[in-house]
Formats: C-alpha cells, sequence, structure tokens
C-alpha cells in the first residue's frame, strides 16, 4: 500500500477563526445596542442609520451570516480534511471563500444602516450582494466537491454528509428566495407576491435556520465532540437515521411561521404535522451527542470544551423540542408575534451555535498554535457566564411573551378588551426587556473574556500553517470485491456525487409539494374587486416602510381571533396582499399591527407620531422618524418602480410609468392640504413623511371598501 | 376564508403522497441501517479518533 505525505491547510482555519471571534464581538454588540432601544428609545440617537428597524437586520445577519457562517467555515475547514486525509481542493479557492465571504458581510454592515434592504427577514440584502452571496457560496462548494474528490478515505464520514446537505440546500434556499426584479443597483422587489411571497420566505427561513444554524453544526459536533471527548460517535446507526430523516423533514416546517395566517390551511397543517415529526430526529442527534461523552463524563468536569460542548448539545435538545411546541396551533395562537419566539431562537443561536463555536475555538485555537490554552480559569469563567447569561436572557423573554400574548387576548367579564390600548402590554414587559439586556451583556463579558483567552494563547504559541500527514492513497476496488457485502450506505457513503443528488432530491420533494401548488393554482387565491395596486405616493410610502425597517416591530396581518378583530379590524384575506411584492406580514409585534391603521387616525396624528411618537402616545418605546419630514423623496426611479412591478403582474394602465410622477405629485398635494387643514401648514409635498402618511392611510381600506359596499 | 381553502380542496392528496414517501424511506434507511455489520461501524464511527497530525494539546495540560 503507497502512503502519500500531504499537508493540512491550518491558514484558512486561522483566518475563519480571527472572523468568528471579530464578527461574533461586532454582532452581539450591535444585538446589546438594540436590545437597550427597545426600553430607551433616546439611544436611537434620532439618526436614520442608528434607529432600531434598521440596526436588528444588522444584528441578524452579523450573528447569523458574520459570526455562526465564520464558525461554520472554521470548524469545516479543519475537519473536512483530516475526515478525507487531503489537504483542500484548491488554495486559491479557500482564500476567495474567505475575503467574499468578509466583502458579503462588510457590504451588509454598510447597506443595512443605510436602509438598503429587501425587508425579508434573514435575506435582506439587496440583489448585487445576493449575487455575491451565490457565487460564494458555489466557490465553497466548488472546493468542498473537489476536496472530496481527491479523497484518501473512501468513505465519507456523517459530518461531510451534513456539510453536503448545507451546501445543496442553501443553494436552492437562497436562489429560490433571492428572484427579485431589480429597479435601481440597490433597490429591487421580490418576484413573489403576498401569500406566495409569504410562503416561499419563510420556506426559506425556517431552513436558513435549519441548514445554515443547525445542519453544519451538527457536522461540526459529529466531529469535534468525539474529538474533544477522545472516544467514537455514540452510535453510527443512529447518526445515518438522524441525517436522513433529518434533511427529508426540515424542509417541510417552514409554514408553521405563518399559523393562522391568509396562506391555505393545508400548507398550514403540513408545516405543524411536519415540525412535530421533526423532534424525532433532532433528538436522535442530540442523544447521539450527549451518550459520545459516555465514559468520559468526569472529564466534563475539569475540561471547559467539553462543557460547552455539553451544555451546547443540551441547548440544541431545548430549542428544538420548543420549536416544534410553537408550532402547534394552540400554543401559537398565544406565541406568535411575542418575545416568546425571539427567546426561543436565543436559546438555539446563544446556545448551540454560540457555545458550540466556543468550544471548538477553546479546542481548535491551542493545537493550530501549537501550545495549550492561556487560561483555563478563564475558559471556566466564560463557560459560566455565558451560561447564565443565556438563562437571564431567555426565562424574560419567556415571562414577557407569555404575559403579552396573554394580555392581548384578555377580555373584561362584560366582552370588551381587557387591555384595548397597545402600548399597556408592552410597558408591562419593560422590566423583562432590562432583565433580557443584563443577561445579553452577562454573555458579552463571556465573549469579551474568551477573546482575550484565545490571543494570550496566540501568542504565547508558534503558528503552524501547514501540517505535514500521511495515508496510503484512495484504492479503487469497492467493499464488494474484497469479500464484504455491499451494503446500501456502505455504496453511497463511497459516492459522493450520488450523495449530493440524493439529499437534492430528498429536500426537493418537501419544497416542490409545498410550493407548486401555490404557485400551480394562484387564480384560485379570490380576487378582490376592490383591491388596486399602490399609487405611485403609497409605493413610495411603502419603500420608505421597508427601508426603515418597520416591519421589524410590526405585523401587517390580523389573525382571525376576536381578540385581533376586535383590536385590529377585519382579519386579513389572501386576496389583500395581491400586490405586496414583497410580503409585509411581520414577525413580532413591537407594536400593534398596522393592516388596519388606514383611516383610523388623521393624517396629523401620523405626521406628529413619526416626529416624536412619544407626544401622541405617552411612553411609546418607538423610535422617532424626524429626517422623514426634510428628506426629500426620490422620485427619480417611480417609473422604473411602476415598469418593474409592470412586468411581473402588478395590473397597472398601459404607459402609466410616464404618468406615475405627475400622479404621485398629485396624491401629495391632496395631502398636504388635509394635513394644513389638520393644523399643519406649510409641509412641503415632496417630503418622506407625505408619502408614508399615504401609504398608512391606505393600507387595510380596499377590505373597508368592500364592506361598504356589501351594505 | 372558508373560499379560499375550498380552493385547495383535492390537494390534500400531496402531503399524504409525500407521508408515505418518507415513511417508505425512513423504513428503507432503518433496514439498511440494521444490516451494515459492526465491524464497519465501529471504523467509521471512530474515524475522527483515529490518530492523525494533530498536536495533542489537551486544554487541561
Amino acid at each position: 500500500m503507497k502512503m502519500e505525505t500531504f499537508r493540512y491547510d491550518n491558514q484558512i482555519v486561522r483566518l475563519f477563526a480571527i472572523a468568528t471571534a471579530v464578527w461574533g464581538l461586532v454582532g452581539m454588540l450591535v444585538g446589546l445596542l438594540v436590545a437597550l432601544q427597545i426600553f430607551l428609545p433616546a439611544l436611537n440617537l434620532g439618526l436614520p442609520f442608528t434607529t432600531f428597524g434598521r440596526l436588528r437586520p444588522l444584528h441578524t445577519n452579523a450573528v447569523i451570516f458574520a459570526f455562526v457562517g465564520n464558525g461554520i467555515f472554521m470548524g469545516y475547514y479543519y475537519s473536512i480534511q483530516r475526515l478525507l486525509k487531503a489537504r483542500n481542493f484548491s488554495d486559491l479557492l479557500s482564500k476567495i471563500h474567505f475575503w467574499g465571504w468578509q466583502l458579503i458581510i462588510v457590504s451588509a454592515a454598510v447597506t443595512l444602516p443605510l436602509g438598503f434592504t429587501t425587508s425579508k427577514e434573514y435575506a435582506e440584502l439587496e440583489w448585487p450582494i445576493d449575487i455575491a452571496i451565490a457565487l460564494i457560496w458555489l466557490v465553497f462548494g466548488t472546493n468542498m466537491i473537489g476536496t472530496i474528490m481527491k479523497r484518501r478515505e473512501k468513505h465519507l464520514y456523517v459530518a461531510i454528509w451534513f456539510y453536503i446537505a448545507t451546501f445543496v440546500t442553501v443553494t436552492m434556499l437562497h436562489v429560490v428566495n433571492s428572484f427579485e426584479i431589480p429597479v435601481s443597483f440597490l433597490k429591487s422587489y421580490s418576484l413573489y407576491a403576498g401569500v406566495q411571497d409569504a410562503l416561499v420566505q419563510w420556506w426559506y427561513g425556517h431552513n436558513a435556520v435549519a441548514f445554515f444554524l443547525t445542519t453544519p453544526y451538527l457536522g461540526l459536533m459529529y466531529y469535534f465532540l468525539p474529538k474533544a471527548a477522545n472516544r467514537p460517535v455514540y452510535s453510527y446507526r443512529l447518526s445515518i437515521i438522524h441525517f436522513w430523516a433529518l434533511v427529508f423533514i426540515y424542509i417541510w416546517a417552514g409554514p408553521h411561521h405563518l399559523l393562522y395566517s391568509a396562506i391555505p390551511d393545508w400548507a398550514q397543517s403540513l408545516g405543524v404535522v411536519f415540525s412535530l415529526m421533526l423532534i424525532a430526529p433532532s433528538w436522535g442527534g442530540m442523544i447521539n451527542g450527549l451518550l459520545t461523552l459516555r465514559g468520559a463524563w468526569d472529564r466534563v468536569r475539569e475540561d471547559p470544551v467539553l462543557k460547552f460542548f455539553v451544555v451546547a448539545v443540551t441547548a440544541y435538545g431545548m430549542a428544538t423540542f420548543e420549536g416544534p411546541m410553537l408550532a402547534l396551533k394552540n400554543v401559537n395562537a398565544l406565541s406568535h408575534f411575542t418575545d416568546w419566539t425571539v427567546a426561543h431562537v436565543h436559546v438555539g443561536a446563544l446556545g448551540w451555535n454560540g457555545l458550540l463555536t466556543f468550544g471548538i475555538m477553546y479546542w481548535l485555537i491551542p493545537r493550530l498554535f501549537d501550545t495549550k490554552l492561556y487560561s483555563v480559569k478563564m475558559a471556566n469563567f466564560h463557560f459560566w457566564i455565558s451560561t447564565l447569561g443565556i438563562l437571564f436572557y431567555a426565562i424574560p423573554l419567556y415571562w414577557a411573551g407569555i404575559t403579552q400574548g396573554l394580555m392581548w387576548k384578555q377580555f373584561t367579564a362584560d366582552g370588551f378588551l381587557q387591555y384595548p390600548n397597545f402600548l399597556e402590554t408592552v410597558l408591562q414587559i419593560i422590566p423583562m426587556y432590562i432583565m433580557r439586556f443584563i443577561g445579553g451583556t452577562l454573555y458579552y463579558i463571556g465573549v469579551i473574556v474568551m477573546a482575550v483567552n484565545l490571543v494570550k494563547t496566540a501568542k504565547q504559541g508558534t503558528f503552524i500553517p501547514e501540517v505535514e500527514a500521511q495515508a496510503p492513497a484512495l484504492e479503487k476496488e469497492s467493499h464488494a470485491s474484497e469479500g464484504q457485502p455491499a451494503y446500501w450506505h456502505r455504496w453511497i457513503e463511497s459516492r459522493p456525487i450520488q450523495f449530493i443528488l440524493l439529499s437534492l432530491v430528498l429536500v426537493l420533494i418537501g419544497g416542490i409539494v409545498e410550493l407548486v401548488p401555490m404557485f400551480v393554482i394562484k387564480s384560485n387565491i379570490p380576487s378582490i374587486a376592490t383591491v388596486k395596486p399602490y399609487t405611485p405616493l403609497e409605493l413610495q410610502g411603502r419603500d420608505i416602510y421597508i427601508k426603515e425597517g418597520c416591519v421589524g416591530c410590526h405585523s401587517q396581518l390580523v389573525r382571525p381571533f376576536r381578540s385581533e378583530t376586535e383590536r385590529y379590524g377585519e382579519y386579513s384575506k389572501a386576496g389583500e396582499y395581491v400586490y405586496d411584492h414583497p410580503f409585509l406580514w411581520g414577525s413580532k409585534r413591537t407594536g400593534p399591527d398596522l393592516h388596519r391603521i388606514g383611516g383610523k387616525y388623521p393624517d396629523a396624528w401620523h405626521y406628529n407620531h413619526m416626529r416624536d411618537p412619544r407626544m401622541m402616545s405617552p411612553g411609546s418605546i418607538m423610535p422617532p422618524y424626524p429626517w422623514l419630514h426634510n428628506n426629500k423623496m426620490d422620485i427619480s426611479t417611480t417609473p422604473a418602480k411602476i415598469r418593474a412591478l409592470t412586468k411581473i403582474g402588478v395590473p397597472y394602465p398601459p404607459d402609466f410609468d410616464q404618468a406615475a410622477s405627475d400622479d404621485l405629485r398629485q396624491q401629495a398635494d391632496t395631502i398636504v392640504k388635509t394635513l394644513a387643514d389638520q393644523g399643519i401648514p406649510d409641509v412641503s409635498a415632496d417630503t418622506e413623511i407625505v408619502a408614508l402618511i399615504a401609504y398608512l392611510q391606505r393600507l387595510g381600506t380596499d377590505i373597508q371598501a368592500t364592506s361598504a359596499e356589501a351594505n | 376564508m372558508s373560499q379560499f381553502y375550498e380552493s385547495f380542496l383535492g390537494l390534500g392528496i400531496f402531503p399524504v403522497i409525500a407521508l408515505f414517501i418518507f415513511l417508505a424511506l425512513f423504513i428503507a434507511i432503518l433496514v439498511s441501517v440494521f444490516k451494515i455489520d459492526n465491524s464497519y461501524l465501529a471504523a467509521m464511527s471512530s474515524l475522527p479518533i483515529e490518530p492523525s497530525d494533530e498536536l495533542t494539546k489537551e486544554v487541561t495540560d
């Protein structure tokens, strides 16, 4: 057997490790700031780019794609070389992958605070960045497949299956969800509208959690946990069942984000059923991880790496039990739109992703720098303060979510809403927001301590950029030819192309069954005769609503509950959203739902409220938007917007793009006149606030027209 | 809303088919994994902890 000598590339691992720590510090700091802004609105600073609506997507993108993303690639590049006994396919592709990914993150950090956003959660980045993401992702995939092809280990270990599933599925999700029609360099409209857009977005959104925050981390768990415990994985059989069941089931669960919404009932039920089924493979993975520590539990007491891993895997188990519970319609009726969801997400992000990343870094950095960890005490301190931080973060938010959900639904004995003023339900949970901030701060202190500890570790050691290794060349003959039976899974484990194709087919089944009917029978979405396309001014206002991130705090979806119809008005119909590119249903109500806000208040109320929310609603935590009263509308792209929307099916009259600017000005003049009549003279018709008022006053009024006609 | 749901009646067959596909796949994998010989499983599960290039620095050294 001929032995081959080759070298593992540690440089790319080090680069991604540095990026993980740096972006972790940045992303979580932004998280702390937005957590503060919720109960101290003055910290929005009255500036557009420091306001909650724009910073919140920056936080989520920085933590998910920068911190966790770089963490994935750090662990991936270290483990795949060793599991395949091969150097990465191309050092150049590795470097393009690294620098390309960082460039995308910097682009996000610049564009999101400037208000360039698609508004679709976890997919906020505009179309040129979407294209860059797709290209860099393909670079990552090409490098991975190339490495697999030149491997010296015939069979692919379970960690690599998860890496493959991640690559295949994220490619599919990102491409399908990013279909949009560009209007200008950093402005586009989603190709899908309303109900269809919602279903595609949450098919993507849920599976971003599944295939970006979960499957690659399971791959890392299956490599680094046995490594740190120095024990083989508990059950390879279980890992096979875990992988295939998880990959098949996960893709179906997206509609549980849209329960009681205007999407069809069969899709909602499908989301619920598959969410419940998800418990089995998820817990299979958790049990497999924890039982890998059998015989090594005594070391957990001493070894901070194992401590991080144990709590991370436990947090995974908790989050994957809680997720299906939240997907039950009766629980969801209470939890949806509340902070309960935020708590759930953070148990996964801080516990599962965060702690697993930290454990890997504590294990990896000393090895990359040929030294031992600078301070075990500091690592143990980090472990305890971060665990405490998670508890201080999550428990108050569970409390807040349940409290607010119950208050929204509470009726008096006489049948009236007990808390008709939404603000009452917000002020009740402010103490929980303060506690959440304390929890986040504790967690962040831990990250700073880790950064210091790892920098000191690196400084006391010597970086080993390449490590020499030896392995026999890959033999061509199969196990069957060696006289052993060729079981199906052994067969596919050694055939990466077939493996990739099978993974793709499995994730496609869920996607096709859920999405295709929604598009094929598009005509069955009942059209409402009175629902018309937005006027150019309303469209301008809608774009400002998107730009300012209003969707981060306000839903536009009245669910069919009496508590909601009493508070907001008629429940939302699918046909009302047919011209909504993109949909703006939201997923959190830090403020009230706005789908029926049109006509509820005079124009002057909106004008004053946007300038200083506390003037109109004392105690409100909404940020002020004073710049809207000074900023001039950019109407240079109005004809292009009309043309783009016409292309994707919005029925504007022929050549309306030519008349759009005049139409916009006429409607703006009417609003200015109304404002003057209501005591606010001298408002300039070309300011952004005028467009926003036009949009807000339009919301939900189409259906009112229907009701009026019926009467 | 009810009209909207009605228009989708008949589509219930898709999830049922999907469920059967999953069950068939699940059973096939279940049968398949129990046929795999233990020595192979042991070798595969030990892959990450095979002696390799690593500098064996224990955190608690």
